[in-house]
């Protein structure tokens, strides 16, 4: 509980500042939902058909559900993922890179616990801010009269909490390679940026769902869960399974790593 | 009983550096000085002692426990403070110190004020806005508070000023009067000298010396001081003798080896004084690193 309370402690402000941050946004995404419904033409509608398949237009959906596909869930997917991948980073690599780890190495406990325990707090803190996005941005819609199926944006919101969890988990994986936390946080970056852009390449090229299941982003598809109305589950085991599997690698290779001076 | 047993150890980085077949005992309740340029193994060796580093080969037992295998239980026991101590800079003194103890399930903390008293640290304060020399204050703090049975310290004065420093060997001087083991890495020849009986010399990863202080001093070379009621003799060329000088009736030498010829030598002129003196440590230290008798 020591070692959960002290992580919680040191990320408390850096969940303050993304929830913070991530706030701001909502508000922004809310009064444009309020415009995009009111005006009552599908802004997506007039674009090009590969611009409308990367935006994940769907024929099926209302305007205001388009738009939550095409601009909300997008925006707060990144965020979600971002601070997954800065919260990882923080398990090992800040550590080492700050010397902190000796500090923290010195004391009676063991590699896999401090892994663990930090992996907890990724997962709870990028529930926490995820959470209170969704939840205020559904408050807010609904705030204005607007009809928003609240249950099919919790449930991209429990799509994008799993995939942040699993890209995290992988970052924290990878990491465990880099000592240098100011490089790590530059290379996953870029990383995270190649793989969504490539998500957008493949979808506005029409690549079907079968030919995108090595792009992260695929598993947390908002507008097949607005137009079905539930949480695709083999994505879900998916995320879940690849989550399990990053963490469970990741306390061996921790393990095993040499931490020099 | 031995508070540290290492046996064959080799930590070998990809550049060749580190510590190679390392044997070195260290007695309960002995203050160990470990002596050696930089680069030269020894933080290599008290990472391995730790756990941070696995070795190649070898064995090392802390307190009777295999440190290798039982790295946990070993750090329960153990107070570290490293070169450059980092510490969590978002928490205070006392909060980074009081993580320890709980981590370590310590409950009493009369050893925390007391210590910050002798260091005259303010534990309130965060540790972003501490200077150096504080910050190491504190991590001194956090590696004594529980009361460890050994102490590794490596180079745990860097950063102190020299009230300070003074203050760190008294505590010290008196961790060891109370039976614990002090295991401390240096380059700094006047506090191993202060503070321990026993030191070993690493040099490019092997130990080259392993001995008292005294002992150590003792078989390297002598200072010696001679004056004469006449002429002083020539004796610069015998075996053993450099640093020959000079002055009236007066001359002093550096002497290696016995002795034994050489004041029978000096005993055949009119010889009025003799002072024959130890080296300080930072000399022998130098013959070491420098290949004279005993370097690699």
């Amino acid at each position: 509980m020591t070692l959960l309370w002290q992580q919680l402690r040191a990320q408390f402000v850096g969940l303050l500042l993304w929830t913070g941050a991530g706030l701001v946004l909502v508000m922004g995404l809310s009064g444009s939902t309020g415009a995009a419904a009111n005006s009552g033409t599908d802004m997506f509608a007039k674009l090009p058909p590969e611009l409308k398949r990367m935006v994940g237009f769907h024929e099926g959906l209302s305007a205001l559900d388009n738009f939550i596909a095409g601009k909300v869930a997008t925006s707060l997917v990144l965020i979600l993922v971002l601070y997954a991948i800065v919260l990882a980073l923080s398990i090992v690599s800040r550590e080492v890179d700050r010397r902190t780890i000796d500090f923290l190495l010195s004391l009676p406990v063991s590699r896999g616990q401090v892994l663990l325990t930090r992996a907890v707090v990724m997962v709870v803190n990028t529930a926490i801010v995820g959470a209170i996005l969704w939840g205020t941005f559904i408050a807010a819609t609904q705030g204005q009269g607007m009809e928003i199926d609240a249950s099919a944006c919790w449930m991209i919101f429990l799509s994008q909490w799993l995939l942040a969890v699993m890209i995290g988990s992988i970052t924290l994986l990878i990491s465990l390679w880099i000592d240098d936390y100011s490089l790590a946080i530059k290379l996953f970056l870029g990383l995270l940026s190649a793989l969504y852009f490539l998500e957008l390449v493949l979808k506005a090229a029409g690549v079907e769902r079968a030919g995108r299941l090595l792009s992260p982003f695929s598993y947390a598809d908002p507008v097949a869960i607005l137009v079905d109305g539930t949480l695709p589950m083999s994505d879900a085991l998916v995320m879940v399974g690849a989550t399990a599997l990053a963490i469970g690698l990741s306390v061996p290779v921790f393990n095993r790593k040499q931490i020099s001076a | 009983m031995q508070a540290i047993q290492i046996e064959g150890l080799t930590k070998l980085y990809k550049n060749g550096r580190g510590v190679n077949k390392i044997d070195l005992t260290v007695p309960q309740g002995s203050v160990f000085g470990f002596l050696g340029p930089n680069g030269a193994g020894k933080t290599t060796l008290i990472r391995t002692l730790l756990g941070f580093l696995k070795p190649q080969a070898g064995q090392i037992s802390v307190l009777g426990i295999d440190a290798l295998n039982r790295s946990r239980e070993v750090r329960r026991k153990v107070g570290y403070l490293p070169s450059d101590p980092a510490l969590y800079d978002f928490l205070s003194g006392r909060d980074n110190i009081e993580f320890a103890l709980r981590m370590r399930g310590v409950k009493d903390r009369t050893r925390v004020q007391s210590l910050a008293d002798r260091l005259e640290i303010d534990l309130k304060r965060r540790v972003k806005s501490l200077s150096r020399g504080n910050k190491q204050k504190v991590a001194i703090v956090a590696a004594l508070a529980h009361d460890p049975d050994l102490i590794i310290l490596d180079e745990p004065t860097s950063g102190l000023d020299p009230l300070v420093q003074e203050t760190f060997l008294d505590l010290v001087r008196e961790e060891q009067r109370r039976g614990k083991t002090v295991f401390m890495s240096s380059h700094i020849m006047s506090e191993v000298e202060a503070v321990c009986e026993r030191v070993g010399v690493i040099k490019d990863g092997k130990i080259v010396a392993l001995d008292t202080v005294e002992h150590l001093k003792r078989q390297r070379v002598k200072y010696v001081k001679a004056e004469f009621a006449a002429q002083v003799p020539d004796l610069k060329a015998a075996a053993g003798v450099s640093d020959w000088q000079v002055e009236g009736r007066k001359v002093r030498f550096t002497m290696a080896g016995s002795m034994d010829a050489l004041v029978a030598e000096l005993a055949k002129g009119s010889l009025v004084d003799l002072t024959v003196t130890d080296p300080p440590l930072e000399e022998v230290f130098r013959q070491f690193y420098e290949g004279a008798g005993g370097g690699k």
